[in-house]
């Protein structure tokens, strides 16, 4: 499990990096378009949908090292075993909310797509995009929910 | 519970949970957010708006300048011209006495005029003003201090990424925002080296004055410098002319980051992935941050504490810069106990509102906060600054927390200075943006 987790934390990241060097790409290009007077138009919807894409891909990856910036000042003085209770109380608190957020993010797009609805200039249908979202906040969720077992399970100092 | 209660009561849950509880402060302010906007309106209502709220904030046009100033920040530093900075720096001002902090802090000074963080900043200038302070004899406490106060300017030189959020999240333009900071950062610096040239009159034993370089020699450090001057003045022409918008220019600025660098020699691909792969887990911080922060902000607004605490205060009929310092104290207070942007974003949607009741220009109060944010990163007990430069120099954080101390007044003095004089600090050159 935590190397399946692992293995999709870093093919995500991946899309994620593809999706960055894309959007400096797309950006640039549309502004030595316009200075050549060649307009094209919707790259703004198509950036918007890589940007969310960039950060989606990085979540689980971010939380895999435990990035995230946290108050610690006075958790960091706790005994061991405290420190790692609260980690884990932490962990499915965060599970749960992200859970939630990758349903509606879900049913969000599920919306979209029986709506039809699509991006205003290019008229894309930009459901894919919510859908990978999700993703990236799913397998947050189950990195989460693999370091509460870890902060449960283990002895020793905590994974910081 | 009637609304404003409500609100008080989301924000002492937030607390206690970001103190008592290991969990990172975006994910709490999302947590809290959630669940109290349920609580104010219904559970329905607050299902629909997270996942909306979530893929409106992930998909905004604006919010992608976030990866990209960040991408050209790591580009650079990966490429290595912190030193190729520091050494032109030191060519030119290394023979005074307390020269190499001097160099320190104009290096770091020019370094954050591409990157827009303050502990990249503190990293790299660890790296490699640390090493060449120790050789020349310097005391620690000059040579800790320097590099952490010299790093803060990281987030507050344009491109700074505390700006950047607090222009997305108040709807103010990036572009002015960047020009008003343009004498702040100036005065700062300034300020900064002044604190060097004192603290050496009293101890000149703590920065023995190094060899004078020729002529020549200072020339010749140039052409690395002017890599930085050409990204800088990329992005703040084209935000100047308003002709592409923030993202473009950060997306140009990137790209030609790459091209200069590799024609350079200095960017292998390794290091490009090195630069990328940071640049993913960096943005996706800053991003949680900011996406908890809207959220939070969302509920706040619908119990109505925001505009309480506004009319309470004006009621009060206190003269608006009494308000003002008493809002610069929380900042102060928070910048000490947690993460700068996290305390930043957390209290926006109490104090922007009042600030803005007050009649402050949106634009000045920004750098205010900036600044009082930036000094936060040095103050005990979580200066992250502190945190990096010793964890990268093996100075005691008693001593680096100490050394930076003596940059405490600079910071201050200036925002006295803004106080004084918003025009012709900030007003003159933001307005002149179009």
């Amino acid at each position: 499990m935590e190397r399946f987790v692992n293995f999709l934390s870093r093919v995500l990241l991946l899309v994620g990096g593809v999706a960055l060097a894309l959007l400096v790409l797309l950006a640039t290009a549309n502004v030595a378009s316009r200075m050549l007077q060649i307009p094209f138009a919707g790259t703004y919807e198509i950036v918007s949908f890589l940007g969310a894409l960039v950060t989606a891909c990085a979540l689980p990856f971010t939380q895999l090292r435990r990035d995230h910036i946290m108050v610690d000042i006075l958790t960091e003085r706790f005994p061991v075993p405290v420190k790692r209770a609260l980690a884990a109380v932490s962990d499915l608190l965060a599970a749960l909310l992200f859970g939630i957020l990758t349903w509606q993010l879900v049913l969000w797009g599920e919306n979209i797509r029986l709506a039809g609805e699509k991006s205003e200039t290019l008229q894309l249908a930009f459901h894919p995009f919510i859908y990978g979202v999700a993703v990236g906040f799913g397998l947050l969720t189950l990195v989460l929910v693999l370091q509460m077992f870890q902060a449960l399970g283990r002895t020793g100092e905590p994974a910081e | 519970m009637s609304g404003p209660l409500l609100g008080v009561t989301g924000i002492a849950v937030m607390l206690l949970m970001l103190f008592f509880l290991r969990i990172p402060a975006a994910f709490v302010m999302l947590l809290v957010g959630f669940v109290g906007f349920a609580l104010a309106t219904s559970p329905e209502a607050a299902f629909t708006m997270l996942g909306s709220e979530i893929w409106g904030s992930f998909s905004n046009y604006g919010l992608t300048v976030i990866p990209l100033f960040i991408l050209v920040g790591e580009i650079v530093h990966y490429a290595g011209y912190n030193d190729g900075l520091y050494h032109a720096t030191y060519r030119w001002f290394g023979h005074r006495r307390g020269g190499l902090a001097m160099t320190t802090i104009l290096a770091s000074a020019a370094f954050s005029a591409i990157s827009g963080s303050n502990t990249a900043t503190a990293a790299t200038m660890s790296a490699v003003a640390i090493p060449a302070m120790r050789d020349y004899k310097y005391h620690p406490l000059l040579k800790a201090g320097s590099v952490a106060a010299g790093a803060t300017l990281g987030v507050l030189i344009p491109p700074s990424i505390v700006l950047v959020v607090y222009g997305l999240y108040t709807g103010q333009s990036i572009g002015k925002l960047f020009f008003g900071n343009i004498i702040p950062s100036i005065i700062l610096t300034l300020l900064i080296l002044a604190t060097v040239v004192f603290i050496t009159r009293r101890h000149p034993d703590w920065g023995p004055a190094g060899p004078r370089s020729t002529w020549r020699e200072r020339f010749r450090a140039l052409p690395e410098a002017l890599d930085i001057l050409v990204l800088f003045g990329v992005i703040m022409y084209a935000l100047f002319t308003g002709l592409v918008t923030a993202t473009e220019a950060a997306a140009v600025a990137s790209f030609l980051a790459v091209v200069i660098s590799t024609l350079r020699g200095k960017l292998s691909w390794k290091k490009l992935q090195g630069a990328i792969l940071a640049t993913l887990r960096i943005s996706c911080m800053v991003f949680m941050i900011v996406a908890g922060a809207l959220i939070f902000a969302k509920f706040l607004t619908v119990t109505g504490l925001p505009s309480g605490i506004a009319e309470w205060i004006s009621a009060l009929e206190l003269p608006s810069w009494v308000v003002l310092w008493v809002i610069l104290g929380f900042y102060i207070l928070g910048g000490c106990i947690m993460d700068a942007l996290a305390f930043l974003l957390v209290s926006l949607p109490i104090f922007y509102p009042l600030a803005i009741q007050l009649g402050y220009d949106p634009i000045w109060f920004g750098q205010v906060i900036t600044l009082v944010t930036t000094m936060g990163s040095i103050m005990p007990p979580v200066g992250i600054c502190c945190y990096v430069v010793s964890g990268m120099s093996g100075i005691p954080l008693k001593t680096v927390f100490r050394s930076a101390f003596y940059y405490i007044p600079a910071y201050l003095l200036s925002i006295v200075i803004l106080m004084v004089f918003p025009y012709w600090t900030v007003t003159v050159l933001s307005d002149m943006v179009k």
